[in-house]
């Protein structure tokens, strides 16, 4: 089937739509070009797409301390949260102290975007180690942010570069980014402030929860089978025959994106 | 970041700093040091992180004088503001500074020094002592030395090598700086 958007176009479109005016969305910068594009650019773009069309008074609060940036004034992106690029970005409010590290666990947070190596169908996600944590087979990035994101900020959108078998298991390795364990009621027992995490967003898909707190497959991108999505996911997802396509991006939206978001390409590419 | 808040305990003289949210996380369950209480206010389930007691930190700053006024430019970003925390937050501080000025320069723009002279145990004069990393506002990171440096994690041997090479290798910080090359550093500064 021949599409008139991209990848990264649809998952932009359809994120935007789940944002409401008045809130407040959090993004870190991301390294590595994968990561970036998911935690970081995509995330970016639909803030800024839903700014521009139904939730004028979004906030974006950019590596936690840059508010509202002009992104469209890009010439490339910043390498990193430590990066001089950002000094200059043109932007609204640059707080050093606040919300900054620790203000966030009041709720100043609607919403924000995170990441990691492996997903269980509860919704808890592993950023740390492949591998036992004492001897790991692969030692990555550590919790860094993800205890929080998952705990204190009002939802929290999964952003999963991958869709494979190996992201997607059953049981993760460490669980640095609290989901649903025990399902909903389980995770009220936690005591938990946050929501907890609301959607998933893949290349072949986008999960969401059900009222137990167990993830299910919401909808299929155009051009993937749902035989696709049960060959890469590492666990069990039921019958998918009657799971809709991922809706496509009006051309609204599409020039929106290309002319005034992101002219000079330095998001979507 | 609960790494930020055992520094936080330690600017106040705290044995501890309370958190409320690591229900579930293996965080907790693989730290014996993080230890869990009952919040004797909400009767809640809290962690208290244990203080990071540090004797000595050490970290790199934009100028200073020799009585150890540091001075940072004032939009620093939340990594960096790390620094200014841990530097509240130790016994013994010593700072590198791109730039060794006189008081009277630090005079003429007390609001970006963050570090007053009585809390600096040691300046000392060390451009690009950062390196690999950026300094805000002063250089940029070098993303072709991370590069080496992620190529040499490779494998045992090629870090080894790398060890010998840009650590072992070279008596002091200068030696290491001449390694990285005068004309690939200037590419670094931050115009």
């Amino acid at each position: 089937m021949e599409k008139h958007f991209t990848l990264e176009e649809l998952l932009t479109v359809r994120l935007a739509h789940t944002f409401h005016n008045g809130e407040v969305g959090f993004t870190g910068l991301a390294t590595g070009k994968a990561a970036a594009t998911y935690i970081t650019n995509i995330p970016l773009a639909a803030m800024q797409l839903a700014r521009l069309t139904h939730a004028p008074d979004l906030t974006v609060l950019l590596a936690g301390w840059c508010v509202n940036p002009d992104l469209s004034a890009l010439t490339r992106l910043p390498s990193s949260e430590y990066g001089n690029e950002l000094l200059n970005l043109p932007c609204e409010a640059q707080m050093t102290t606040w919300p900054g590290p620790w203000s966030h666990r009041i709720g100043e947070i609607d919403f924000a975007f995170c990441s990691g190596v492996q997903v269980d169908p509860e919704g808890n996600v592993n950023c740390t180690c492949i591998g036992a944590h004492e001897k790991p087979k692969v030692a990555l990035v550590g919790p860094i942010f993800l205890p929080e994101h998952l705990a204190v900020f009002g939802r929290e959108y999964i952003m999963m570069p991958h869709h494979e078998k190996r992201c997607f298991t059953e049981k993760i390795d460490h669980i640095s980014g609290v989901g649903f364990p025990g399902g909903r009621a389980g995770r009220k027992e936690l005591g938990l402030t946050g929501s907890g995490p609301c959607k998933i967003f893949t290349p072949l898909c986008i999960f969401s929860f059900d009222e137990d707190g167990k993830l299910f497959v919401e909808s299929i991108h155009p051009g993937v089978t749902a035989q696709d999505v049960i060959d890469n996911t590492g666990f069990a997802l039921g019958d998918l025959s009657a799971v809709p396509e991922t809706a496509a991006p009006s051309d609204e939206e599409l020039a929106l994106l290309r002319n005034n978001i992101d002219p000079n390409r330095i998001l979507l590419g | 970041m609960l790494a930020w808040d055992r520094f936080r305990a330690d600017r106040e003289g705290m044995p501890f700093w309370p958190v409320y949210f690591l229900g579930g996380n293996d965080v907790a369950r693989d730290n014996p040091q993080i230890v869990p209480f009952t919040c004797p206010v909400t009767g809640k389930q809290a962690w208290a992180v244990p203080a990071a007691k540090p004797d000595v930190i050490v970290i790199h700053a934009c100028r200073g004088d020799k009585y150890g006024n540091i001075q940072i430019q004032e939009r620093s970003m939340l990594p960096q503001y790390l620094n200014v925390d841990m530097a509240r937050s130790c016994k013994n501080l010593i700072v590198t500074v791109e730039e060794l000025v006189d008081t009277e320069e630090i005079k003429k723009s007390p609001h970006l020094t963050l570090i007053p002279a009585f809390r600096t145990a040691s300046v000392c004069h060390v451009p690009f002592g950062s390196h690999p990393t950026p300094t805000l506002s002063c250089t940029e990171e070098d993303a072709a030395h991370y590069e080496t440096y992620v190529n040499a994690s490779a494998n045992e041997e090629a870090f080894e090598a790398y060890l010998d090479s840009y650590i072992r290798g070279t008596k002091n910080f200068t030696e290491y700086l001449s390694l990285i090359g005068e004309t690939h550093l200037k590419t670094l500064e931050v115009r």
